[in-house]
């Protein structure tokens, strides 16, 4: 209760702040509430041939259709598999909606942007592209993630369009 | 032999060494110097190990230039510019120009190739790969190189001993008689080849004056002697020849004296050719198989007239003469020796029989002859011999019959001899007369002692019937007695079957007690294995009921998750929402925390029945053990019913034979009274037969007195018969 007490006061402050905190491939990584629409466990995705391999395939949210990547692979990590705990974070991403798997949520927090700290050198290119720096949340190390960088043209080939 | 000698004779003889197969040296393979033969190598080897030795090293090859270096080295040295390495080579090709390669018509770049290419092989050869490879070859080059080193490996040291040797210069006339031991008996004879390695043949002789060399060092004298030592062997040749004809000559006269000899024919003639030099030897031995030859003609000469001489004798009737045997030696003498033997063997029965024959005829009788004879002359020893034991044998049968002997034998030599016939039969005629007589006299003695024997017969009989009837008597007395003891021990058995029929009545009725307690046991253990199953149904039933309560928990937390993510999703809309969401995040966040309790609840009573299945589990596998030992229980029982039920059969059938044996037993005892009254009789029956014995006992000795006494009537009339002898 305490902790929702500093939220709900933090929120208060600066709304803005709020990052969703969840696990992607075994990693503690920050989503910035703010492009985040909704949450949902995981519908029926259809597969979408000759997609780039990141791309995990479409669903139908209330008529529309949006496209679900798996951030996994854009890390160059093993791609996530779909259980009990897997949520679909639903994103603005520019006119689009856009679904991003992760393997769990771990909850939605306050977080300042003094708390960051900058990349260390040997952070993998993969990870270098879309982590923006890192902070700790519990004592444990956070990477926070650049959503445009994450949705734009990546590596493994091209805009999401 | 040279290399170009040998180069001459491949060409002659069309071998082309690049048509055969390559092979390597006889000797172990080269390991890294493989250049060495090649000007330069030795650098190029160095090269490898250090890559800037080239700095410090001088090339340098060909017998023009190196003496001339080699003496400056060593002031270089002092003055500290000579390099660290010399590659120098004597000849300019390196060993690839050597006389012992086929590179005369390659070019030295051809040659290079070849050898480079070698070179390239072996270093791939040597090389180590996988990591680290340049250092372990590296290694690998030490290692070989550290087995074979050893300081001082290479070091060479000379001293000049020219002053040790006091050279004396040989005068003109001296140095001639030097010439002619080397076989220089000419101007153009000196002709420097400079193969002793002295340059002029001068300087060589000086050296032989010296006694620092021979002659065989001297390529010319060797050449004179291989000269002179094949016109030997050609001469020999021809010698040998020429003798070879002579003998083939000798021998073909030599053959056909021998064949001639073999023929029988005895006069040949061998006229021996007057030999030339080579030959005289072999000339000497065919005078000596002439003479032997000549010595055998001889002899057989000599042997002829022998047998003529004896021939003669014969046909004269003189079986006295013999031939001198001392004119011959070995196997002849032995020849003439058989010759008189044959006419000893044929005189000496002819004289035996003439003299026999002499005395008989004056009416003598001769002894008989003992000397052994064979084939016809035994024949005619048996003759004679036969001849004088007729008559001796004719004497004697006269004499015999005129003592009164009738049994003479009167042989017949043959069955024309008339005069034992007639005496035959005069001896004959006397004996069957005197035999009739005899014969009646015989024929009484016999029957009377015929009789005699018979009634001793019958009396031995009788006496020994009569102890065989005693003996009878005494066994049926002893049967009579094993009877009544038999009797006895059956009625003992008797009484011992009726106690155990008995027990085995009472054994019978004891296990139809145990079969009926057992059955009871087996009702029991069957009602025992329904309940445990009924317990079964109930905690199966219980099970269920708890799988079903999982289901229920399963939709509760389904709920709370569904819930959960409601809250979440509150709570983002809440702060999109600015300040004006501030109290529903609140809401939110409490529903988040009431739907976090329930998960946490329903884990809690999904554990519980868990525990509850286990235990359920558990009880169901127990009371299966249950179930299955009463089973086990009531099948022993069964068991032990259906082996009491064996037994009692069993009891049934032993009760039967003890019945069976009782009943036996009775008819043997029956079958004994009745043997004992059968003994009786038979008792009774021998006393009778003895009584019957005793009697002819008694008769037969009246019988034997009377015989008696013919007997000696009989005896009394042969010996009056038997005073003629027949």
């Amino acid at each position: 209760m305490t902790d929702f007490m500093k939220l709900a006061g933090s929120l208060l402050e600066d709304e803005s702040q709020l990052v969703v905190i969840c696990s992607i491939g075994g990693n503690m990584l920050g989503i910035p509430a703010g492009p985040i629409q909704e949450v949902l466990a995981p519908p029926e995705i259809r597969p979408v041939h000759h997609s780039p391999e990141y791309v995990r395939g479409v669903f139908n949210l209330r008529g529309r259709v949006i496209v679900i990547i798996d951030p996994a692979i854009k890390l160059g990590l093993l791609p996530q598999s779909l259980a009990g705990e897997t949520r679909i974070l639903v994103v603005q991403s520019g006119p689009e909606l856009v679904g991003i798997l992760v393997d769990s949520l771990i909850g939605i927090f306050p977080f300042s942007a003094d708390q960051l700290t900058a990349n260390p050198e040997n952070l993998p290119k993969a990870f270098r592209k879309v982590v923006s720096g890192f902070f700790f949340l519990d004592g444990k190390m956070t990477g926070l993630l650049m959503l445009n960088e994450l949705l734009g043209s990546g590596e493994s080939g091209g805009a999401i369009s | 032999m040279t290399m170009s000698n040998l180069r001459a004779w491949f060409e002659q003889e069309n071998i082309r060494l690049a048509t055969f197969q390559e092979v390597d040296y006889d000797n172990p393979p080269a390991e890294r110097a493989v250049l060495f033969s090649t000007p330069g190598g030795l650098l190029r080897t160095a090269e490898r190990w250090n890559p800037d030795v080239h700095k410090v090293t001088r090339k340098i090859e060909g017998p023009h230039i190196i003496y001339e270096y080699l003496n400056e080295l060593d002031r270089l040295r002092l003055e500290k510019k000579a390099p660290l390495l010399v590659d120098c080579l004597n000849c300019d090709l390196g060993c690839n120009g050597g006389t012992g390669t086929d590179n005369k018509t390659c070019t030295p770049d051809h040659v290079e190739r070849l050898v480079e290419e070698r070179n390239q092989k072996m270093q791939k050869r040597h090389h180590r790969w996988g990591p680290m490879s340049v250092y372990r070859t590296r290694k690998g080059l030490e290692k070989l190189i550290n087995k074979f080193w050893k300081p001082g490996l290479y070091s060479r040291s000379y001293e000049n001993r020219t002053k040790s040797n006091t050279v004396r210069v040989p005068n003109e006339a001296e140095l001639k008689k030097i010439y002619l031991q080397m076989e220089k008996h000419d101007e153009k004879d000196i002709f420097n080849c400079n193969s002793c390695g002295y340059g002029k043949c001068e300087m060589m002789a000086t050296a032989i004056y010296n006694n620092l060399n021979r002659v065989e060092n001297c390529h010319h004298y060797l050449l004179k002697k291989a000269e002179q030592s094949h016109a030997e062997v050609e001469i020999l040749t021809q010698d040998s020849i020429k003798v070879f004809q002579y003998q083939n000559r000798e021998l073909t006269q030599l053959a056909a004296c021998l064949q001639s000899l073999a023929e029988g024919n005895i006069s040949w003639q061998w006229d021996i050719t007057p030999p030339d030099q080579a030959s005289k030897p072999v000339y000497e031995l065919f005078q000596t198989i002439y003479k032997s030859l000549e010595e055998v003609k001889r002899s057989l000469e000599g042997l002829i007239c022998d047998s003529r001489v004896l021939t003669r004798a014969a046909l004269e009737g003189n079986l006295t003469a013999r031939c001198e045997m001392t004119h011959n030696r070995g196997e002849f003498a032995k020849l003439v020796q058989e010759m008189n033997n044959i006419l000893e063997a044929i005189s000496r029965p002819i004289v035996m029989v003439s003299s026999n024959i002499e005395r008989l005829s004056r009416g003598e009788i001769p002894p008989l002859v003992s000397e052994d004879y064979h084939g016809r002359f035994n024949v005619l020893k048996d003759s004679i011999n036969c001849l004088i034991e007729s008559l001796c044998g004719v004497a004697a049968v006269a004499q015999r019959v005129a003592d009164g002997d009738l049994t003479v034998e009167v042989r017949e030599r043959s069955s024309q001899d008339q005069q034992m016939q007639a005496i035959a039969l005069m001896v004959k005629q006397l004996l069957q007369m005197f035999r009739q007589l005899n014969d009646g006299v015989h024929t009484l003695a016999s029957s009377s002692t015929e009789l005699t024997t018979i009634s001793e017969l019958l009396a031995s009989n009788s006496s020994d019937s009569s102890d065989r009837s005693a003996l009878v008597a005494s066994a049926v007395e002893q049967m009579s007695s094993n009877t009544v003891s038999v009797a006895s021990s059956m009625e003992q058995t008797t009484m011992n079957l009726t106690t155990v029929a008995t027990a085995t009545e009472e054994m019978s009725v004891t296990i139809t007690d145990i079969a009926a307690n057992s059955e009871k046991a087996r009702r029991i253990a069957q009602s025992a294995s329904q309940q445990a199953s009924g317990v079964s149904e109930i905690i199966k039933a219980m099970e269920r009921s708890a799988q079903e309560i999982g289901q229920v928990t399963e939709t509760i937390t389904s709920i709370s998750s569904q819930t959960n993510l409601l809250a979440l999703n509150a709570t983002i809309e809440a702060a999109r929402a600015g300040a004006a969401g501030k109290g529903f995040a609140v809401v939110a966040n409490e529903v988040k925390e009431l739907a976090q309790q329930t998960s946490t609840a329903t884990i809690d009573i999904r554990k519980k029945i868990a525990g509850i299945q286990d235990v359920t589990v558990n009880a169901i596998g127990d009371i299966e053990n249950i179930g299955k030992i009463i089973k086990e229980v009531s099948d022993i029982i069964a068991a032990i019913a259906s082996s009491i039920e064996q037994q009692a059969s069993v009891t049934r059938s032993i009760s039967s034979s003890i019945s069976d044996a009782s009943n036996g037993i009775r008819g043997v005892n029956i079958r004994m009274a009745e043997i004992a009254l059968g003994a009786q009789e038979v008792a009774k029956d021998v006393a009778k037969v003895n009584s019957a014995s005793n009697e002819v006992t008694s008769s037969s000795k009246q019988v034997y007195s009377s015989a008696r006494e013919l007997s000696k009537l009989a005896e009394q009339l042969r010996s009056m018969v038997g005073k003629f002898k027949i």
